[in-house]
C-alpha cells in the first residue's frame, strides 16, 4: 500500500482509476488539475500520476514544481496523455501511458514502480 | 475603411460562405444535434489555426472524452498528433463547473486563454452550463462574459452546443455569430446542412448549404445559386461549335452557339447519347469537352462511340476528352457542380456534356430548384465559355405531337437551344424523327427531319 497523487482533469476517468488504485489498497489523493495536485501535495507521496494537458498548470508544470520540493525530486512520475508527450513532460517521467488504456495497466504499473521492477512496456504504454 | 481582422477556418468552402472567415474577437455559437459534426469542425479550424503558427484551446464539458476524442479525429487527415503539442492543449471544465458554476467556468475560460496565448477557444458543450445555471439569467450572463472577453482579448472562441433554442433567444443575440449544422430528411434520404444564421459585422453568404463529414474533415458545398454571378459576363462570343453532325449544324445554321447550352430532349432508344458523343467526337486538345454520364460508365461510352466511328480513347490520349462517371444516387448535386466548374477551370474544357439531367434532378431534394440550380449552373458555364449540351430522357413513350421530357416545360426558358428526338409508328416500323423546338435570336431549319442510327451514328435525311 502506497500513497499516491492522481491529477487528472476528466473527472469520469479520474474516478475510474482512483477507484481500481483503492481497490489495489493505495491511499490515493485526487486532483482535478496541476495547481489543485501541487496544493495536494503532501511529503511521504510514493507515486505521481498525471495527465499532461490540464487546468491552471499543465502535467510537467506542477511535477517540476512538485520534484523542486525537498525529498521530492526522485518522486516516480506516471504520465497519462492521448497525445505525444512534450519533451518537458518527458524528462521528467518514469513512465507514459498513452490514452486511452486500461485500468489495470496502470494498477500493475505502480505495483511495479513500488517493488522498484524497471517498468515494463505495457498494450497501451510505452515507456519514455 | 480598414479590413475586417480575419480568422481563416481553413475551409476553403466554410472560408468563402464567411467572405473571408471567422473574426478574430468574435463569440461564435455552432449549434447542431449530437452527432453533427460540431467537434469535428471546430478541430479542423483549430488544426489549421495551428499550422498558421496559432494557439488553441480546446475546453470540453459534458462531450465525449479527450482520449476518445483524439482517437476518432485521428481518421481525419488534418488531424497531426505531433503538430499539436504544445499548441493545442485539451482541457475538461467539468469539475470547475460542478464545483464552482458558472463564475468558476469563465474565469477557468480567461485563466486558460491568458496562459497559452490562445488565439482561439473552444468550448465543447455549451449545453451542459446552461443545465447547470441556477437561472437562464445566470446562463446569458455567462454567454455575455465570454463574449466580452473574446472581444477585449481579441481571441475567438467556439461555443458547441446541441441546444437549439428560438432564433430570438439572447444568448444568439449576445453572440457575433451562430452557425447551425442539422439533417434535413426527404424520401428517406438525410443530407447535412450548414447555415449561418447571424455573422455580426460582415455578409455571408446566405442559405442552407449542405456538407458531409469524410475522412478529410468537414467539406461544405456553398448552394451554387447563391454563388451564381460572381463571376464576371464573358464578351459575346459569335463562333459556333459544331454538334459533331453536319447536317444538324445545317439545321441550325452553324452549330451550337458557343457558350450556349442545348437540351436534348427524347425517350430512351432515341440516340441522345449518341448524339451527345457526336458532340464529344469533336473535341481537340485546344478545345478539349468533359462528358460527364450519370447513367453510361465510361467504358461503356468507349464502346458505344467505337459502334459509331468515335475513338474516345484517343481523343482521350490526346487531352482533348475526359470522360466522367457519377453515381446519381445519392449525391449532392452541389457538389457534383463545384467538382464540375472546379474541373472545366482545371482542364480548361470548353465543352460539356452532361448525359443525363435527371441525375440533377433526382437528387435536388426540394422541389422546384431545378430552375434555380440550372440558372447558377448556366450562368457559371457561360462565364467559363462552355458549350453545354444536355440530354433528358421524356416521360412516356415520345410518341406524342409535343412530347413532354422530364421537367422541360419550366427548363426551356432557362436553356437557350432545345432539340427533340421522337419515336413515330410509320408503316408499321418506328421512324426517328429529329426537331429543332427553339434556338436563340436566329433563323433555323424548323422542318421535322427523320433520322437513323447505323455504323456512322446519326444519319438526317435531306
Amino acid at each position: 500500500m502506497a500513497k499516491i497523487l492522481l491529477a487528472e482533469d476528466e473527472a469520469v476517468i479520474r474516478m475510474l482509476l482512483v477507484e481500481m488504485l483503492v481497490d489495489d489498497g493505495h491511499q490515493v489523493i485526487e486532483a482535478a488539475d496541476g495547481a489543485q495536485a501541487l496544493a495536494l501535495l503532501e511529503s511521504d507521496v510514493a507515486v505521481l500520476i498525471s495527465d499532461v494537458m490540464m487546468p491552471r498548470l499543465t502535467g510537467d508544470e506542477w511535477v517540476t514544481a512538485a520534484r523542486g520540493r525537498p525529498g521530492m525530486d526522485m518522486v516516480p512520475v506516471v504520465f497519462m496523455s492521448a497525445l505525444p508527450l512534450p519533451p518537458a513532460a518527458k524528462a521528467l517521467a518514469t513512465a507514459v501511458l498513452q490514452k486511452p488504456f486500461r485500468p489495470t495497466v496502470l494498477v500493475k504499473l505502480v505495483q511495479e514502480i513500488l517493488t522498484g521492477d524497471t517498468p515494463t512496456p505495457h498494450a497501451g504504454s510505452a515507456l519514455p | 475603411m480598414a479590413p475586417l481582422d480575419r480568422l481563416p477556418t481553413g475551409i476553403a468552402s466554410l472560408d468563402l460562405i464567411l467572405k473571408g472567415g471567422l473574426l478574430r474577437g468574435g463569440a461564435y455559437i455552432v449549434q447542431g444535434h449530437p452527432g453533427a459534426g460540431k467537434t469535428v469542425l471546430a478541430n479542423q479550424i483549430a488544426s489549421h489555426r495551428i499550422g498558421q503558427g496559432g494557439r488553441v484551446v480546446y475546453l470540453t464539458l459534458l462531450s465525449e472524452g479527450h482520449d476518445r476524442m483524439m482517437a476518432h479525429l485521428a481518421q481525419m487527415s488534418f488531424f497531426h498528433p505531433e503538430a499539436l503539442v504544445g499548441h493545442l492543449i485539451y482541457i475538461s471544465g467539468y469539475t470547475e463547473l460542478e464545483t464552482n458554476g458558472l463564475s468558476g467556468l469563465s474565469r477557468l475560460v480567461r485563466t486558460e486563454v491568458e496562459r497559452h496565448g490562445a488565439e482561439l477557444v473552444v468550448l465543447d458543450g455549451l449545453f451542459a452550463v446552461e443545465e447547470t445555471a441556477s437561472s437562464s439569467h445566470a446562463f446569458r450572463r455567462l454567454v455575455h462574459e465570454l463574449q466580452a472577453h473574446a472581444h477585449v482579448t481579441g481571441q475567438t472562441m467556439l461555443l458547441l452546443t446541441n441546444s437549439r433554442h428560438n432564433p430570438a433567444s439572447p444568448e444568439y443575440t449576445m453572440v457575433d455569430g451562430w452557425i447551425e449544422m442539422a439533417d434535413v430528411r426527404a424520401e428517406g434520404r438525410v443530407v447535412r446542412e450548414l447555415e449561418v444564421h447571424k455573422f455580426r459585422g460582415s455578409d455571408v453568404i446566405r442559405g442552407r448549404h449542405r456538407y458531409r463529414i469524410t475522412h478529410q474533415g468537414i467539406e461544405v458545398y456553398p448552394r451554387l445559386e447563391s454563388l451564381s454571378g460572381l463571376q464576371p459576363a464573358p464578351p459575346l462570343d459569335t463562333a459556333f461549335a459544331s454538334s459533331g453532325m453536319p447536317k444538324l449544324d445545317l439545321m441550325l445554321r452553324g452549330g451550337f452557339a458557343a457558350g450556349s447550352a442545348t437540351l436534348l430532349v427524347g425517350p430512351s432508344g432515341t440516340g441522345k447519347t449518341v448524339a451527345s458523343l457526336h458532340f464529344a467526337g469533336t473535341a481537340t486538345p485546344e478545345n478539349p469537352c468533359l462528358f460527364l454520364g450519370f447513367y453510361e460508365s465510361p467504358e461503356r461510352l468507349r464502346h458505344k462511340a467505337s459502334g459509331i466511328g468515335v475513338d474516345l480513347a484517343a481523343l482521350e490520349t490526346a487531352g482533348a476528352l475526359r470522360l466522367h462517371w457519377r453515381s446519381p444516387a445519392e449525391m449532392l448535386v452541389d457538389e457534383v457542380a463545384r467538382w464540375l466548374l472546379d474541373e472545366i477551370e482545371r482542364t480548361g474544357a470548353r465543352r460539356l456534356v452532361v448525359d443525363g439531367l435527371a441525375g440533377f434532378q433526382q437528387n435536388l431534394i426540394e422541389s422546384g430548384r431545378m430552375g434555380r440550380f440550372l440558372t447558377a449552373l448556366g450562368n457559371e458555364l457561360r462565364a467559363l465559355r462552355v458549350t453545354t449540351l444536355y440530354t433528358s430522357a421524356m416521360t412516356g413513350n415520345g410518341q406524342s405531337a409535343a412530347p413532354e421530357a422530364q421537367g422541360v416545360a419550366e427548363l426551356s426558358p432557362l436553356i437557350d437551344s432545345v432539340i427533340s428526338m421522337r419515336l413515330v409508328e410509320r408503316n408499321e416500323a418506328m421512324s426517328k424523327l429529329l426537331s429543332i423546338l427553339k434556338v436563340p435570336d436566329r433563323d433555323f431549319d424548323a422542318r421535322i427531319t427523320t433520322y437513323t442510327i447505323g455504323p456512322g451514328g446519326i444519319a438526317l435525311a435531306g
